[in-house]
């Protein structure tokens, strides 16, 4: 009891008790800013690579880049592999049918990876489903086993349930359509893989003759994409849906780009009344650069209006176009209904879906950002921008290279927050950028079904199960990536002309997470160095407060207090004083955080001085993130730190002999 | 103090105890011996430096000798553990020191309260009747006799020196030990004060309480029942 007593009536006497406290918190708050900024700012990096490229990037050398992704990429994932061939059927030996195809190299080398345990020269067997057909007359859904034999010549075999569809000796009429073979994925962490093309490019402006922006471009498959990266949150029109697509309903466009026309009108209004009572001559040039924005929500607004009533007929005039293909109509008929559907198209103002664009919010001209750091869209939504593009690919002269020219209507945009991506980045439909790239599929002049190049992309990126996936697991991953790769180009020569890099994220951004976690460690040793000063001068404090109490020291011990009571008065003194600062060193350090971008903008302003810039740190607001495993690890520190100041000079006095302590001047 | 009077409350035999100073050691007490009964006031009387403090140190086990065998209420401190010496020091011994040394930071009351506090656990300091409260009233009682309960929430810089010399009085008394042993308690008051001291204590040793005391100044003890004189380090009558 009188442990506690004394320890409280310690604490409440002694003044230098609240600086050794205020020691304490200073060195935890200063730790939580530094830790929480160094990793907030990481994770962002980490973060926004992620969201760009997932967490591991396939890519082939060169400009060819990877054909038959979406084969390797079936395979890689598992699950069902569509197989390439047709089966036809025959009467068997005892008058049963059978199903037999000459199996193609995708097929050998999907039936191959599916069974890895099999031996090359020994028969393989996967379970699958096909279609089974008559002459073009759908008979019912067949699940069985794919044989692969030595000669590479594939059998379907139904199991049981299915071959009471097989209508027996019919035989040769039938055909299986549509199958698909079930395989185990090759590597089991993979969930997701996307395909990718990057390239380069111009953007221009119809109308904005001066417009001329270099620009990279991203080919990318929505919705697909989210399952790989985080594209889809930064996005302005459909960032909340719950799907993603280049073409999203009209009304929501409408919808966002009105929102955000009231938004601007509301800086506007600020901006004048704040000029106002500046008593400034004049508007100044931010309201006209505003008002002009606005101009251009109208004009976006306008062109969606109008495109909205071409809905119904543009619908119409493609089913119409549908029904006369299948019933196989006249040329002239379909030329003329092919006319119609474009005049329409034209009408509507909108280019078709596959003529979208997705900008980045950043790029230069097409919107700007106020002193206060609110970003104002200028070309928003239903605006057409054209591109050129330089197709890096599949030029036979490589002195001349013709650019493919599109004009494109933009239909959202993404902010990814790394301002080095979103200033100059766009993303196109994946099969619209893959022609524009000269990446697609060329056929022989001689024998058109025969493939000389295949579709390509520039890379394939994955995301591995789970989160937060160390570097060494993914590391492994690579590697198994890159040794299925190996064995796919066996089979498919075409499939990429160089060896591939398969890199993860983070090598992949070694240029700039590199420096930053070297810059953290330094940051990170730099002040433990600080602390390490911080708990000395603890450490001197409360040898100095014990010293001082070496007489009370006596008292006690003269009274019968143990030589533990007494060393407990000063742990806990130093314990609750290591905690005490520490709660407050961390309210302090959490809510700075919490408040650093605005005291970064009051510092900016009152006193000219602006640490952060946009432009080296990539984004445009300071990590403003607490991570609570850092803090408790900080504040455990500092208790621990308070403890160990505490710990020597209590000892010492707990050990002192009465009269020792009593003498003591 | 329902303790038979006539019994050794403390017995000291052929205590020897020096100091080493780097090479020179000095020899403070030289085989002394002291034997006080229940109920007695006795004096030590010695010139400054003669080994008072050193003597009445080690009778209340606040330090060790060298040799020789030191009895409190008959029980050998030798064979006494460090649990042990710290219950004797808290309950059958009350200490008052020359400069009192009292807690700056805890005001008269609770100064007094301290050993109380000390000797009880947790659960017992706050039990209803034995502890903070009984400690409270005893504590009360005593600063009443000392004429002191007027002062109860002052700090001890606020206090004269006689007065902060009854608080330590008061404190080394509330555990009600079987010796009270004073260093000198007069030694740093002007005369008056000192004598007013003295009659304090003789009044508590006229109800029975055991006490020794360390002076210089030989004319303090007249009212005491014994006086030894310390020279050479030995002690004799
Ligand atoms: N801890 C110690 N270390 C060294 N010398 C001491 C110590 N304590 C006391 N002495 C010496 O022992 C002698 C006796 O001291 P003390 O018992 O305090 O005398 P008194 O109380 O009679 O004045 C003195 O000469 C003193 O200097
Ligand atoms: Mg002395």
């Amino acid at each position: 009891m009188y442990k506690l007593f004394l320890c409280l009536r310690y604490l409440r006497s002694r003044i230098i008790a609240y600086f050794a406290m205020m020691g304490v918190a200073l060195c935890v708050a200063m730790l939580v800013i530094v830790v929480s900024v160094m990793n907030g700012f990481l994770e962002k990096i980490e973060t926004a690579a992620k969201g760009l490229f997932g967490d591991i990037v396939i890519e082939g050398s060169g400009s060819y880049g990877l054909g038959r992704y979406d084969e390797f990429i079936a395979v890689l994932k598992g699950g069902e592999f569509p197989l390439q061939t047709q089966f036809k059927a025959a009467s068997g030996d005892d008058g049963t049918v059978v199903f037999t195809a000459n199996a193609r190299p995708a097929d050998m080398w999907a039936m191959r990876r599916g069974s890895p345990d099999d031996k090359r020269d020994r028969k393989i067997s996967l379970p699958g489903k096909a279609t089974l057909r008559a002459d073009a007359k759908k008979l019912g859904e067949l699940s069985g086993r794919f044989e692969l034999s030595e000669a590479n010549e594939l059998r379907f075999l139904p199991d049981s349930a299915s071959a009471s569809l097989v209508p027996q000796n019919s035989g040769t009429g039938l055909i299986l359509t549509d199958c698909r073979v079930e395989l185990p994925p090759a590597v089991a962490q993979v969930e997701a893989a996307s395909p990718f093309i990057f390239t380069y490019g111009e953007l221009r402006i119809p109308g904005q003759t001066h417009y001329r922006n270099p620009v990279q471009i991203a080919g990318i498959r929505l919705p697909q994409r989210a399952e790989v990266s985080d594209f889809e949150d930064g996005l302005f029109v459909q960032g909340e849906q719950a799907t993603w697509t280049f073409d999203p309903p009209i009304a929501l466009m409408r919808k966002r780009i009105e929102e955000d026309r009231r938004n601007i009108g509301r800086i506007l209004e600020r901006e004048i009344a704040r000029r106002n009572s500046e008593g400034a001559a004049g508007e100044g040039p931010l309201p006209e650069r505003l008002r002009n924005a606005m101009y251009f929500h109208d004009q976006g607004l306008l062109i969606l209006q109008n495109a909205e009533r071409f809905q119904k007929p543009l619908r119409d005039a493609v089913e119409e176009l549908r029904q006369a293909e299948k019933s196989g109509a006249a040329e002239a008929r379909k030329e003329q209904l092919e006319a119609k559907l474009e005049t329409l198209v034209e009408r509507s103002g909108l280019r078709p879906p596959d003529q979208r664009v997705i900008l980045g919010l950043g790029l230069p001209g097409l919107s700007f950002r106020t002193e206060k750091g609110e970003t104002i869209r200028i070309l928003v939504p239903g605006h057409q921008v054209v591109l050129y593009i330089w197709p890096l690919s599949g030029s036979d002269d490589p002195t001349r290279i013709t650019p493919n020219v599109r004009r494109l209507t933009i239909v959202d945009d993404n902010k990814s927050g790394v301002s080095s991506i979103d200033s100059r980045m766009l993303y196109l439909p994946f099969d619209t950028l893959q022609e524009l790239n000269n990446m697609s599929a060329t056929y022989s002049a001689g024998t058109p079904s025969e493939i000389v190049e295949p579709a390509r992309c520039s890379q394939i990126h994955l995301k591995v199960r789970g989160q937060r996936i160390g570097e060494k697991r993914l590391r492994k991953i690579c590697r198994d990536v890159e040794n299925l790769w190996r064995d796919f180009h066996e089979w498919f020569p075409k499939a990429s002309r160089t060896d591939v890099s398969v890199q993860t994220w983070r090598q992949r951004q070694a240029s700039v997470v590199g420096p930053i976690e070297t810059q953290r460690t330094l940051v990170v040793v730099m002040f433990a160095v600080i602390s390490l000063v911080s708990v000395v001068l603890i450490f001197v404090i409360f040898y100095m407060i014990v010293v001082q109490k070496t007489k009370d020291i006596g008292v006690l011990k003269a009274i019968g207090a143990s030589d533990g009571g007494v060393a407990w008065i000063f742990l806990a003194y130093g314990a609750t004083i290591g905690f005490l600062g520490a709660i407050l060193g961390t309210i302090g350090g959490i809510l700075f955080v919490h408040n650093i971008n605005p005291i970064h903008d009051w510092m900016a302003e009152t006193i000219g001085f602006a640490p952060w810039s946009r432009d080296t740190f990539m984004f445009d607001e300071i990590p403003n993130t607490v991570n609570p495993s850092a803090v408790i690890m900080i504040v455990l520190g500092a208790i621990g730190a308070g403890l160990l100041g505490a710990m020597v000079p209590s000892i010492r006095a707990a050990r002192m002999q009465p009269v020792e302590a009593l003498r003591y001047e | 103090m329902s303790r038979p009077n006539g019994q050794l409350a403390i017995d000291v035999q052929g205590v020897h105890k020096s100091y080493r100073l780097g090479r020179v050691t000095l020899k403070v007490l030289r085989g002394v011996s002291l034997q006080v009964e229940r109920g007695r006031f006795v004096a030590v009387v010695g010139a400054s430096g003669s080994g008072k403090s050193t003597l009445l140190h080690l009778a209340g086990v606040l330090d060790r000798q060298d040799s020789g065998t030191i009895k409190i209420n008959g029980v050998d401190m030798q064979s006494v553990g460090a649990a042990g010496r710290n219950r004797i020091r808290c309950r059958d011994i009350g200490f008052v020191f020359q400069f009192y040394h009292l807690m700056g930071e805890l005001n008269v009351l609770e100064n007094v309260m301290l050993p109380a506090m000390v000797d009880s656990s947790a659960l017992g300091w706050l039990h209803k009747r034995r502890g903070a409260k009984a400690a409270r009233a005893r504590a009360m009682d005593l600063l009443e006799k000392l004429g002191l309960d007027d002062r109860l929430k002052h700090r001890p810089r606020e206090l004269s020196g006689g007065e902060r010399q009854r608080v330590a009085i008061a404190r080394a008394l509330i555990n009600d030990p079987d010796v009270l042993l004073a260093d000198e308690p007069t030694g740093n008051l002007d005369s008056k004060t000192g004598r007013q001291i003295m009659r304090l204590l003789k009044s508590f040793n006229d109800a029975g309480q055991t006490i020794v005391m360390v002076t210089h100044d030989a004319s303090l003890v007249k009212e005491c029942d014994r006086v030894e004189h310390l020279r050479d380090g030995r002690l004799n009558a």
